[in-house]
C-alpha cells in the first residue's frame, strides 16, 4: 500500500522553518524527537525537508525517536508527586501512521 | 489553452483603481499604476517562530504577533519570567515580583496588567495579587476579590481597563471581575462556571471560551455588561490560547481535545482553519484578531516546548507585475 506519510529529523530553527507558503500548501506534524510528518510522494513535501536539511526517517525508525521522547517524558511524569501530577496529563503513546 | 476570457467571461478590465470587491482570481489592469494585478485565495497558516529564551506553561500570554509579552508560568518550579516578542525574537525583560502559574494578563508591552495564578507554595495557592507594567518594570498593584488561577482574560485589554472571568478558587468559577486602572470590582457572572477556559477581546466586549469540568465547546459572549451563551466552539476544548480584538473577532488554539486545531470567529459561529504545526496545550497566545496571531511555549507530549508559531491570513490584491 502506498504511503501517505513521510517523516524526516530537523531541528526548528524558528524563523522560516516553516514558511507561510509552505504551511498552506502541505500539512506538517512536529513530533517529540524533532521528528517532522509531511506528505508522502508530494513535491512540497520534498522541497521542504530538502530546504531543512532533514534527515529522511522510515515510519520505523521515526516511531523509535518519538517513543524514546515519550518514553522519557512518561517516566519523568510517575516520579512527579501527586499534586503535580493532577495538573498534569500524562504523556499518551503516540503512534505514526504510514 | 483555456483563455482568461473563457474562464471568466470578460477580456481583462482597465481600471483606474483596483476594485473594491474583486472576484477571487480576477484579474484587471490598474491603469493609474500600470501594473496588471488579481485578487489571491486567502489562505491561512500557522509558520514557525523564533523560540522562547525559556521553555514553560500556563504562561499570561497578550500583546499582538509583532508585539508581545510572555509571563510567568510554569517550568517547574513557578516562573517570574518575562519575555517581550519583536516580532522576530523573544527578548527577557525584568521579572515579576511574584511566581506564578496559570496567570493571566491584558495589554501591550509597554503597558499591562497580570492577575491572579497559582503560587504552588508547594500545594496550591490561589492568588488574588495583580502587577502593572509601564514597559520596563512589574509594580504590584491592588488585589483581585477572589484569588484564583486558569480564568479567562480579555488579553486585548489595557493595563487601566481588563476583565477576568471564571477559573479554579477552589472549585471552578463563574465569577467576572473588571478592573478599572485602579480597582477590581465584582460584575456579572458567567452562565456557566469553568476553569481552564480562554479569553479574548476587551473589557467591553469579550468572550470565554471553551474549558472544564467537564471539557466544553461552550462560549459566552460579554457586552460589557452580561454574559449571553453563543454557538459553540467546533470541538471541545480546554487549556487552549485564544485572542482577538472583540467578541465579534477572535481565534482559539491548541489545548486538551484539539491539540493542533484552530478555530475562528466571526461574531456568530467558530469555523476550524489552519491547523498549529505543533500541537499543543497549557500555550500562552497573543494577537489582534482572527487573522493574526501568536502561539508560544505550552506542553507537547515530550514535554514542555519553546516553540513559536505565527499565524496569518494572505492573498487578496496581489500584482502580477508593472509596465
Amino acid at each position: 500500500m502506498a504511503k501517505t506519510y513521510q517523516y524526516c529529523v530537523a531541528e526548528n530553527w524558528g524563523k522560516g522553518f516553516i514558511d507561510h507558503v509552505e504551511s498552506s500548501r502541505i500539512t506538517f506534524v512536529g513530533l517529540p524527537g524533532n521528528v517532522w510528518q509531511v506528505p508522502a510522494y508530494n513535491k512540497h513535501g520534498n522541497l521542504w525537508i530538502a530546504k531543512v536539511a532533514g534527515s529522511v526517517k522510515t515510519r520505523d525508525e521515526a516511531q523509535t525517536i518519538v517513543d524514546a521522547e515519550v518514553t522519557a517524558s512518561q517516566t519523568a511524569w510517575d516520579a512527579l508527586s501527586d499534586e503535580d501530577k493532577e495538573n498534569n496529563p500524562r504523556p499518551a503513546d503516540i503512534t505514526l501512521e504510514d | 489553452m483555456a483563455e482568461y476570457k473563457s474562464i471568466h467571461g470578460t477580456k481583462i478590465q482597465n481600471y483606474t483603481s483596483d476594485p473594491a470587491n474583486p472576484l477571487t482570481g480576477e484579474v484587471w489592469y490598474n491603469s493609474t499604476s500600470n501594473s496588471l494585478k488579481y485578487d489571491a485565495p486567502l489562505t491561512a497558516a500557522w509558520v514557525t517562530g523564533n523560540n522562547l529564551n525559556t521553555a514553560r506553561r500556563n504562561v499570561a500570554g497578550f500583546g499582538i504577533q509583532t508585539a508581545a509579552l510572555c509571563v510567568g508560568g510554569f517550568i517547574p518550579p513557578v516562573s517570574a519570567l518575562t519575555e517581550s516578542y519583536n516580532g522576530t525574537n523573544w527578548t527577557e525583560v525584568n521579572d515579576l515580583n511574584t511566581a506564578r502559574d496559570n496567570i493571566r494578563g491584558a495589554g501591550t508591552t509597554t503597558a499591562a496588567l497580570v492577575f491572579g495564578g497559582d503560587l504552588r507554595a508547594p500545594a496550591p495557592e490561589y492568588f488574588a495579587g495583580t502587577e502593572t507594567w509601564n514597559g520596563t518594570n512589574w509594580t504590584a498593584v491592588n488585589t483581585l476579590n477572589t484569588g484564583r488561577s486558569d480564568g479567562g482574560a480579555s488579553g486585548n485589554g489595557t493595563n487601566t481597563a481588563a476583565l477576568l472571568f471564571g477559573g479554579t478558587t477552589p472549585p471552578h468559577s463563574a465569577l467576572t471581575e473588571l478592573w478599572n486602572g485602579t480597582n477590581w470590582t465584582e460584575v456579572n457572572d458567567l452562565n456557566t462556571s469553568r476553569t481552564s477556559l480562554a479569553g479574548a477581546g476587551t473589557q467591553t466586549s469579550a468572550l470565554a471560551i471553551g474549558g472544564q469540568p467537564p471539557r466544553t465547546a461552550e462560549t459566552e459572549l460579554w457586552n460589557g455588561t452580561n454574559w449571553t451563551e453563543v454557538n459553540d466552539l467546533n470541538a471541545a476544548r480546554e487549556r487552549q490560547a485564544a485572542n482577538g480584538s472583540s467578541n465579534t473577532n477572535a481565534l482559539n488554539y491548541g489545548g486538551d481535545g484539539g491539540l493542533a486545531l484552530t478555530e475562528s470567529w466571526n461574531g456568530t459561529n467558530w469555523t476550524e482553519t489552519a491547523d498549529l504545526n505543533t500541537a499543543r496545550q497549557f500555550l500562552g497566545g497573543a494577537g489582534a484578531s482572527n487573522t493574526s496571531a501568536l502561539a508560544f511555549g505550552g506542553l507537547v507530549p515530550a514535554g514542555l516546548t519553546a516553540t513559536t508559531e505565527e499565524f496569518s491570513v494572505s492573498g487578496g490584491i496581489k500584482t502580477i507585475g508593472t509596465s
